[in-house]
């Protein structure tokens, strides 16, 4: 597997290696961390430039606290997660009041290999689609949406990640999946959706 | 679960396979950024510095001597020195010219005499 050769070795050896000066362990933790950072800043600013700042910051950050590291108090993901969702709050902070909603040519380009030509659009409609309406919910609901539903965290991860309880995740959640829905009901026929 | 909250689910479901998808691929650019700092952020790979051994007096003399070996042969040569001189003092005494001497004369204060 080209973007993670030291597949087998786990995170927290990983992170003692590259504190001891192993070049190797920071390309396979930055190529396996490295994509859902970026997914997840792309999820919550919506704009690709931002979130690749937001993605090298995050691991110059992991760079950063590797010879503090405590093996086993934290997995490297979940501690990741958290740096990316903090880095992105701050920046729709600063930027809040000039946001934009996703268009269709912001949506970057990605390695989706749907056989048909057909089903490439219907597919991006619905993925840009879900991006504006991602846009519309609250901070915390898009957070927990992004981390619950898109990078497949469980619910206790989630609420590690964002310091709060399981049953408040739940309720963000239940929330979030709602305003989704409401803002996609006038474009459900167009997005071949029924409900 | 009703019906309606199933379909509710199931386009969801289906908004957010289109989505992951559609996830950024992180490009080369960014990953040679991101691997820029690694280097800047890790530190040289340790030497370990080994503390100089502590050497006793006897493997100091035993390397003055070139070690056991050398130590061992000199010791050798010197006890056979002496029993060749305690056994045999007229081989020794035949390298020095006009002595004749009996086991525990001074024989060096004698060659001495002789020369003069």
């Amino acid at each position: 597997m080209p973007f993670d050769s030291q597949s087998e070795i786990s995170d927290d050896a990983l992170m003692v290696l590259f504190a001891n000066g192993d070049g190797q362990a920071a390309t396979s933790l930055a190529y396996r961390h490295t994509p859902r950072v970026l997914a997840l800043a792309y999820r919550m600013l919506s704009d690709q430039a931002e979130a690749e700042d937001v993605a090298q910051d995050a691991l110059m950050r992991l760079w950063k606290i590797a010879p503090d590291w405590r093996q086993g108090e934290a997995k490297v993901s979940t501690w990741l997660y958290r740096v990316t969702s903090n880095l992105c709050t701050d920046r729709l902070r600063k930027h809040s009041g000039k946001r934009r909603p996703a268009e269709i040519d912001s949506v970057p380009e990605t390695a989706d290999e749907t056989p048909s030509v057909e089903a490439r659009l219907i597919g991006r409609d619905r993925a840009t689609a879900l991006q504006t309406a991602l846009q519309t919910l609250p901070e915390r609901q898009r957070q927990a949406v992004s981390l619950r539903f898109l990078q497949e965290l469980s619910n206790p991860e989630v609420a590690e990640v964002m310091g709060i309880s399981v049953d408040a995740v739940e309720s963000l959640l239940s929330r979030g999946k709602r305003g989704l829905l409401a803002v996609l009901a006038d474009d459900k026929m167009e997005l071949g959706l029924e409900f | 679960m009703d019906a309606f909250d199933k379909k509710q689910d199931q386009a969801l479901d289906a908004l957010f396979a289109a989505a992951k998808a559609a996830d950024p691929i992180p490009s080369g650019d960014l990953m040679a950024r991101i691997m820029a700092g690694a280097a800047g952020a890790q530190k040289p790979a340790a030497v370990p510095i080994v503390a100089p051994e502590r050497r006793g007096f006897g493997q100091t003399l035993s390397d003055v001597f070139g070690g056991w070996a050398g130590a061992s042969t000199l010791v050798a040569c010197v006890g056979l020195g002496v029993v060749v001189g305690v056994v045999s003092p007229d081989v020794v005494l035949s390298y020095l010219p006009g002595a004749e001497l009996g086991l525990g004369d001074d024989v060096f204060g004698l060659y001495y005499e002789s020369e003069l």
